[in-house]
């Protein structure tokens, strides 16, 4: 479904075909508000971007280089051609208690909190990765699809007319639409992580 | 005429979001730390809520809780008074933005966060890796799409709470419900992408007999994207 699909369903779902009582805008920053928690709250939209790091600077805040970033997931190390394992920010205190000021290219890196990670050992020139990261859904056109499961895309419907119920201050009915879209975004998780599965199945048995 | 004043809204508002910055701690940061010859005892910022690691002139330093002080000769009441190189830090007991380090520095050095990215300035320097509440004048905050949905939630709870004309329990209740629903389901995300990655995206059962699943870079050209 298109994003004016979508707004269209959410439309005959209030019985404003029409756009009377509520206005194309409230219909399109609904959409919005609803794609981007969508995003955050299953983790569904992947994007891969480029990043440099600097000399001698173990830690990073991601956020700063990529716009919507929600969360790296790996890194690539395009000058050596390898991949840097995902360890803790533990286990590299439980390397050294002077990691901080290691020095070479890094092998590993480690998650905090969702911004920053941690480069061991700290580069000591400027590198070049491939970034893969969980992105926050941004604005999209009107004839465009959210990047959601094609059978789960509905979601936003309930959202938008959760979102245009509460502003009528319609708020049993709200509850009942926020509460199927909660349901449908646990489902949307739900097979974000078990998106692999097949795949690596058939790889053991062949 | 509004139901609430924007003052009114924008207190709620700053208060939602260091309430929920606080409960999910996703905001790392880190900051130098003046330390006195002598002194064991500092305070940190109010606005930190959970010390990751500290680092003594490049060399991280361990947390001890009460029971590892009963064992350690460190905290013996002849020794408390050592000065040498910090080899522990106790966060109980002095109060809850205090640490106390143990031996007591023997050195005074100055906080400068200007070059604390650099192999140079970490061996220079006291460092706290932390999390930190979120500061709605400044510059660390939660992401706009928390403030937006979670934040606000939990903001127009409140406000229908408030006694006089604009009291509506129904919908407080309406907003607590969607807040802790959108919260749990967020701080879910923030603890499993993490965690996720580390475990590399296998049950930790499985993780011996795969291969853990790697993006696959296209074929056209060599890693090109």
């Amino acid at each position: 479904m298109t994003k004016s699909e979508i707004i269209t369903r959410a439309a005959a779902m209030l019985e404003d075909e029409g756009l009377v009582h509520f206005v194309t805008r409230d219909f399109t920053d609904s959409f919005h508000d609803g794609y981007e928690l969508v995003s955050v709250l299953t983790g569904c939209i992947e994007r891969c971007g480029t990043f440099a790091t600097v000399a001698y600077k173990a830690f990073y805040n991601m956020h700063s280089s990529i716009a919507d970033l929600f969360a790296v997931f790996a890194f690539y190390d395009r000058n050596n051609d390898r991949w840097l394992n995902p360890e803790s920010l533990q286990t590299f205190k439980n390397y050294s208690q002077t990691f901080l000021t290691a020095q070479a290219n890094p092998r590993e890196w480690a998650p905090i909190g969702l911004n920053y990670v941690c480069f061991y050992p700290a580069p000591p020139s400027i590198g070049s990765y491939y970034c893969f990261y969980k992105a926050v859904a941004q604005e999209i056109a009107d004839g465009d699809t959210p990047e959601i499961f094609d059978d789960l895309q509905d979601v936003l419907v309930e959202y938008i007319v959760a979102d245009l119920l509460d502003q009528n201050l319609e708020y049993t009915k709200s509850q009942a639409h926020f509460e199927t879209f909660i349901s449908k975004c646990i489902a949307i998780q739900a097979r974000m992580d078990k998106r692999d599965w097949p795949e690596r199945i058939m790889a053991l048995r062949g | 005429m509004a139901l609430f004043s924007d003052a009114y809204l924008t207190q709620l508002l700053d208060d939602a979001e260091k309430q929920v910055s606080n409960d999910i701690k996703c905001l790392f940061n880190y900051f130098s730390l003046a330390v006195t010859q002598g002194t064991a005892e500092y305070t940190l910022p109010a606005t930190v809520c959970g010390i990751h690691m500290i680092s003594f002139k490049g060399t991280l330093i361990d947390p001890l809780t009460h029971q590892d002080i009963d064992f350690s000769s460190w905290m013996k009441p002849q020794n408390l008074s050592v000065e040498s190189i910090p080899k522990f830090y106790v966060r109980l007991g002095y109060g809850y933005n205090k640490i106390k380090f143990h031996p007591i520095p023997n050195e005074s050095i100055s906080a400068d966060d200007t070059d604390l990215d650099s192999v140079d300035g970490i061996k220079r320097r006291v460092i706290i890796y932390c999390y930190k509440i979120s500061d709605p004048s400044g510059t660390i905050r939660l992401p706009s799409y928390l403030r937006r949905n979670v934040v606000k939630y939990i903001a127009m709870s409140k406000a229908y709470m408030r006694e006089g004309k604009t009291q509506n329990l129904s919908a407080a209740g309406y907003f607590a419900k969607r807040a802790a629903t959108t919260f749990e389901l967020y701080r879910q995300m923030v603890f499993k992408v993490p965690r996720a990655v580390v475990l590399q995206f296998g049950p930790a059962a499985d993780r011996s007999r795969l291969t853990p699943p790697r993006p696959v870079l296209p074929s056209s050209g060599k890693w090109a994207l």
